[in-house]
């Protein structure tokens, strides 16, 4: 395997912040543009000779960077399963550009910052940070920006803006996030309020698998949906005084739990230590969510030993590809979460 | 309600159609849903089934809309719901309606525009902040030794200095 992406299967993840501002409760913010290039088809009708043409220049604008020292490039169609998966779970690819001919990426050493070519559009580029931080986020990837404009052309009218493949872009281009960790705003019934909140303010809300009504509550992502009729600073200012109302609300929601009602996040707590010290199997999704379930655990200060960077990396290597890394054979679904199940609880100082 | 194929006679039947967030309605006459001259009380599934059939065949357009740029069709962006090339905003503006993808109703980009563009349009540096701007880019271009830039940013500079003073 590469060099860098072997690095990478062994780093706690990006978008699982440690420290950043109001990481209590905001694990990371992302930032997305759409942009794509003038003169070419989408990547929807674009050939292939084309479109790894395209892939080719962009990696070359990309080598005369500043920083290019800190960029890796790839080429998807040259990476193997694991890789690719590897990059999947790390959140640098989408599972639509794993299986395209034409499909490449660029990142930055740090994986703040990465750049997906002829996914849904010839750029998507993406910066994550720990914590709430979308102003920097955006001063950030709005400087790559302007300094892939300066060698490239981008499809742009004065009307409607950034062309985008999908009209649900066309504008800004531009898509805001952030994954947070409401727990106890969960705990005490609380997710509704701010489900509605968001609609009507023009954000999605969903849990950590893609639905509103989340099987596994407790974290949840919103994201900005506006990408014309409003400037990118405003739409940001107004998504992060929103965000920063919901920390609060959570805040408050796990003083009162614990003053009034601390059994039932301790039941959760407990359970989900308790699963982790003794399953036999372990899947992904569940492997997060009890991972996530600790986690609200040492903030509320429940444990004494644990900490975030053990849980953290435990959820790095709870994904499949990482997983399959650490373990240097391909298995099936079954050893992999007989694996799962040992190696997240060795992490978390847990070994039976 | 007045039918909405003939629109001439009165319309006794409603359809209503929910497709994501996209919802239409149609008014149908006795004559055009074929029904005429049967009482509508009598009606039964498979009069039903076909007039809605025969309404599907209705409500297509006439003919495919095409982008001469890229080839895509209507009917693959109804699919995909992917453009194929930035023509497809106005070559299929029929079928691509930004109401129903953007919540907003100011449709008007107000957002980013690419450098380049910005210093060509009329209004640009009608003060300090786009000047201030230009000197940004060009410290910036300085600082990656994109010398020939800079040397375009200073004439630029120069220029716009005059017609603010």
């Amino acid at each position: 395997m590469n060099a860098f992406l072997k690095a990478l299967s062994s780093r706690p993840l990006n978008w699982l912040g440690l420290n950043g501002p109001l990481t209590e409760v905001v694990i990371s913010s992302r930032v997305r543009l759409a942009r794509n290039l003038s003169g070419h088809l989408f990547p929807e009708k674009l050939d292939e000779m084309a479109g790894i043409d395209l892939m080719e220049t962009i990696f070359e604008v990309c080598s005369k960077f500043p920083e290019y020292e800190r960029l890796y490039n790839f080429e998807l169609n040259t990476l193997n399963e694991v890789e690719k998966d590897l990059l999947l779970e790390r959140r640098h690819i989408t599972h639509n550009s794993v299986f395209s001919t034409m499909a490449g990426v660029v990142i930055e050493e740090e994986e703040y910052f990465s750049l997906l070519i002829n996914d849904e559009d010839h750029l998507h580029l993406q910066v994550v940070r720990p914590g709430l931080e979308l102003q920097k986020g955006w001063k950030y990837i709005n400087y790559v920006d302007s300094l892939l404009n300066e060698s490239l052309d981008y499809e742009f009218c004065n009307d409607r803006g950034f062309l985008t493949s999908s009209p649900l872009n066309v504008g800004t281009g531009m898509r805001a996030s952030v994954l947070l960790d409401l727990s106890a705003t969960y705990l005490t019934g609380q997710i509704s309020g701010i489900v509605h909140a968001a609609r009507v303010l023009g954000y999605r809300l969903h849990g950590t698998d893609g639905q509103e009504d989340s099987n596994r509550p407790g974290r949840y992502l919103i994201s900005t949906t506006q990408t014309l009729g409003i400037k990118e600073e405003e739409l940001l200012h107004e998504f992060e005084v929103f965000i920063r109302e919901v920390v609060n609300s959570e805040f408050r929601a796990r003083r009162k739990l614990l003053a009034d009602s601390p059994h039932r996040p301790l039941n959760l707590i407990s359970r989900a230590y308790g699963v982790l010290k003794y399953c036999w199997l372990l899947d992904e999704d569940e492997a997060f969510d009890r991972l996530m379930t600790l986690r609200f655990g040492v903030q509320l200060g429940l444990f004494e030993y644990l900490t975030f960077e053990m849980i953290e990396l435990a959820i790095a290597y709870s994904g499949n590809a990482h997983l399959q890394q650490i373990l240097k054979e391909s298995l099936g679904t079954e050893d992999l979460n007989r694996a799962r199940a040992m190696i997240v609880r060795k992490n978390i100082g847990l070994e039976i | 309600m007045i039918c909405d194929i003939c629109k001439k006679k009165k319309a006794v039947i409603h359809i209503e159609k929910h497709a994501g967030t996209n919802h239409t309605h149609l008014n149908i006459c006795a004559s055009c849903a074929g029904i005429e001259g049967l009482d509508p009380e009598k009606l039964k599934g498979e009069d039903l089934n076909r007039i809605i059939s025969d309404i599907a065949t209705f409500n297509k357009p006439k003919s495919d809309l095409v982008c001469e740029e890229c080839g895509t069709t209507s009917n693959d962006f109804e699919k995909s719901r992917r453009l194929g090339c930035a023509s497809c905003y106005t070559n299929l503006s029929e079928v691509v309606d930004l109401r129903d993808w953007q919540l907003a109703k100011n449709l008007k980009h107000i957002g980013k525009t690419p450098f380049k563009l910005l210093i060509q349009t009329a209004d640009f540096c009608e003060n300090a902040e786009d000047l201030q701007m230009v000197e940004d880019e060009l410290a910036k271009s300085i600082a990656s030794e994109n010398y020939e830039k800079a040397a375009k940013l200073r004439d630029k500079i120069v220029e716009l200095k005059k017609a603010l003073a």
